[in-house]
């Protein structure tokens, strides 16, 4: 359990069933997990360059595969 | 092990503002520890709104709430000091903390200044440690300093306050946060695309696959006539060597034959001087035999002593007959020269009048006499026309038999393959050159066959397709990431509010257990149960139980400062609340007024054992100073006092100042 308390642990087991859901890997939900627990303690996480770090670090744990690039295309 | 975040209000001072200038303490002796229940109890006009908007302040960096009064309007009344303080002193996590708030009435401006005991000691500015960033702002200090426009707010469809209270506190608003903060990021990654827009990417990736299956298909292609090419080329030369070949073997038949023709004309030559060398010696009798050239030696020999004319001719015919007597003494009548002229026909006619005359006419040669020589001249000539027989037969066979070696059938055959190869190989470097022109014709990339334009255009159209795909895959990120944290965030929420309002109807019930009110959810506001309103106190008693329900789970351990805890709360729910109150947080401090005790106090020494009585005045009755004076602990100040004593604090019936 979480220092952060129940709230968190709820939100930590949303994270993760959402990220099943969407196909979404596990190391994505741990990097917003883990970037929810640095602005547990710090108000500088939604600073603009700790944004740039962690948004980056999101988007190169996600994987798209090319069925999924032709699936998701409007046109 | 796990470990909560603690904050505690050690004690504050002011000075030289509205409120009486005091120092409180709330701590349990000399140690750091506060009591559980702080009671300020402070007439109605001494100062307790400025005392509030203070402490708000002070916990949350946010000076906006005073600039919006008025800097001048703190400065105590009366004050010829331009400068005013107020310093709250905290514990964080078992560390000594201090806000200062300093005020410049002059030039009205207030500064903050923070000391910590781990940090770098006393330093300008609102610096407490980040850790306790998380609650000392103005989002979240506003639900811990807590007052009753906020109770009436949970309630309230419009305000958004209860939903806003929730993801603050229980961390959701960051998960918001972090969705807004990727979809900038994405919005920026695709924008760095260069893409107008995330249309056609279907179009530009078939697009790309089209050049490159047409660019791979012209490479195959060409491999494939360069191939040919080369067998064209391989084949061509060995054709060639084989004709050559061919040419420089059937030469040097054709000279062998041209030798054993001319050979054989020379022989057939030889042969015609052969032949009338025999011919000749064959008509000299006497060198086919010596009995030949005996008796022709004998004979001629008769004929000279027959007297024979030495010439038989016609003309001694026609003398004969001109005569008047034959040569046989006959005379010469008609009837004589009419028999002589017959048979002088017949006689002139025949082989043998030829001999004879040769014989006649002709002088035996000496070689008659050398019959050996003739003979044997005549064998030797045979015996080389025999020869020449043979050689000739033999040189006519073997140009024949070279003429037979001619094969000019394949020959032509080999010549006809050469050139459709020819034809070919000129047919392939044309379609070869349309492969590698640098520029084609056709209008359309699968009627184009250079391979250098269609190289081009695929580089063309996979940047364009690389930037589409690119775009595209960010635009397929952020809406799976907008999904992930959408619906976590949603899931969350149902989860905790769930939680959140089956723990507070338990707390309502706590409180009001003959009133069946109840919040049937939570949505943007607390969503009462079949009711459409409520009173101030049943607000403020829900507000309670929701906020101590919130604020149970939430991993801090914070101080929860109320104004009037039970003073819109009728009296018989007072005691109820009272029993909520220490379940709200591990230090209370609530701001009261003397009509607030009934029924409220009672009910909560019956709950709590710690708890601190303080009263603030100002001291200008001097019948309560010099009352205060007899209290247990009394500070005075220049313009108020400050007493810590539980009968004091009871007896006390000052609902209002006079400023």
């Amino acid at each position: 359990m979480s220092n952060q308390g129940k709230y968190y642990d709820t939100i930590e087991k949303s994270i993760k069933r959402a990220a099943k859901q969407c196909d979404i890997s596990e190391d994505t939900a741990d990097i917003i997990l883990a970037w929810l627990e640095f602005a547990y303690n710090n108000p500088s996480a939604f600073d603009p360059s700790v944004v740039l770090t962690r948004t980056s670090l999101i988007d190169d744990s996600i994987n798209i595969s090319e069925v999924e690039l032709d699936l998701e295309n409007a046109d | 092990m796990q470990t909560r975040t603690s904050l505690n209000i050690l004690g504050w001072k002011s000075n030289n503002l509205r409120c009486p200038d005091h120092s409180v303490s709330f701590r349990k002796g000399e140690d750091n520890d506060s009591h559980r229940i702080t009671l300020l109890q402070m007439p109605n006009g001494t100062g307790k709104t400025t005392l509030w908007k203070l402490l708000r302040t002070a916990l949350s960096g946010d000076k906006t709430e005073l600039q919006e009064d008025g800097i001048i309007e703190f400065k105590r009344k009366g004050s010829k000091d331009d400068l005013g303080s107020f310093d709250v002193s905290l514990l964080f996590n078992g560390a000594m903390l201090s806000i200062e708030i300093d005020f410049d009435f002059d030039s009205g401006t207030v500064d903050f200044w923070t000391t910590y005991s781990k940090g770098k000691g006393r330093v300008q500015g609102f610096h407490p440690p980040i850790e306790a960033m998380r609650f000392l702002n103005n989002n979240f200090a506003r639900f811990f300093i807590f007052d009753g426009e906020l109770a009436s707010n949970f309630l309230r469809k419009d305000s958004g306050k209860t939903r806003e209270v929730i993801d603050v506190i229980s961390q959701l608003g960051d998960l918001n946060n972090i969705n807004k903060f990727l979809s900038k990021y994405y919005e920026a990654c695709i924008d760095n695309c260069g893409v107008s827009t995330l249309q056609g990417f279907n179009r530009r990736k078939s697009a790309y696959q089209e050049a490159k299956d047409t660019l791979n298909r012209r490479k195959k292609e060409l491999e494939k006539l360069e191939s040919d090419e080369k067998f064209t080329e391989d084949s061509l030369e060995e054709l060639t060597t084989r004709a050559d070949d061919y040419i420089q073997t059937q030469k040097g038949i054709r000279e062998g034959i041209e030798g054993l023709e001319k050979e054989l004309r020379n022989l057939d030559a030889e042969y015609k001087d052969l032949e009338n060398r025999a011919l000749n010696l064959i008509t000299q009798p006497d060198a086919l035999s010596k009995h030949f050239a005996e008796g022709i030696t004998k004979f001629s020999d008769s004929l000279d002593k027959l007297k024979l004319p030495e010439n038989v001719a016609r003309e001694f015919f026609v003398e004969l007959r001109d005569e008047d007597n034959c040569i046989c003494g006959r005379p010469m009548d008609k009837e004589a020269q009419r028999e002589i002229k017959e048979q002088e026909t017949k006689l002139l006619g025949s082989e043998i009048i030829t001999v004879l005359n040769q014989l006649k006419s002709s002088k035996l040669p000496p070689e008659i006499q050398k019959f050996e020589d003739k003979n044997q001249e005549l064998k030797a000539v045979l015996g080389k026309i025999k020869e020449n027989d043979v050689a000739r037969r033999n040189c006519a066979t073997e140009i024949e038999m070279k003429k037979n070696t001619i094969d000019d059938e394949n020959y032509v055959a080999l010549i006809e393959k050469k050139r459709n190869l020819e034809i070919k190989s000129e047919e392939i470097s044309i379609a070869i050159e349309k492969y590698r022109a640098i520029n084609d014709p056709a209008k359309n990339i699968k009627s184009t066959f250079s391979i250098q334009v269609l190289e081009k255009e695929l580089k063309k159209r996979e940047k364009e397709y690389l930037k589409s795909k690119e775009a595209q895959a960010f635009q397929v990120k952020s809406q799976l990431t907008k999904k992930l944290l959408k619906n976590a965030y949603q899931e969350a929420q149902r989860t905790i509010c769930s939680q959140i309002t089956k723990d507070t109807n338990a707390r309502i019930e706590q409180v009001m257990p003959y009133n069946s009110i109840r919040i049937a959810g939570i949505e943007s506001y607390l969503h009462l149960e079949g009711q459409k309103g409520s009173s101030e106190g049943e607000k403020l008693s829900i507000a309670y139980a929701f906020l101590t329900s919130l604020f149970h789970e939430c991993g801090y351990y914070l101080p929860f400062i109320v104004d009037s805890p039970a003073n819109p709360i009728d009296l018989e729910k007072r005691g109820k609340i009272a029993e909520l109150v220490p379940k709200l947080a591990d230090q209370f401090i609530a701001f009261t007024i003397s009509s607030e005790r009934s029924g409220f106090l009672d009910a909560l020494e019956k709950n709590e054992s710690d708890i601190q009585y303080l009263t603030l005045f100002r001291n200008n009755i001097p019948s309560i100073v010099e009352k205060a004076k007899h209290a247990k602990a009394y500070k005075e100040t220049g313009n108020g006092m400050l007493v810590e004593d539980k009968s004091f604090f009871w007896d006390f019936q000052i609902q209002k100042e006079e400023d």
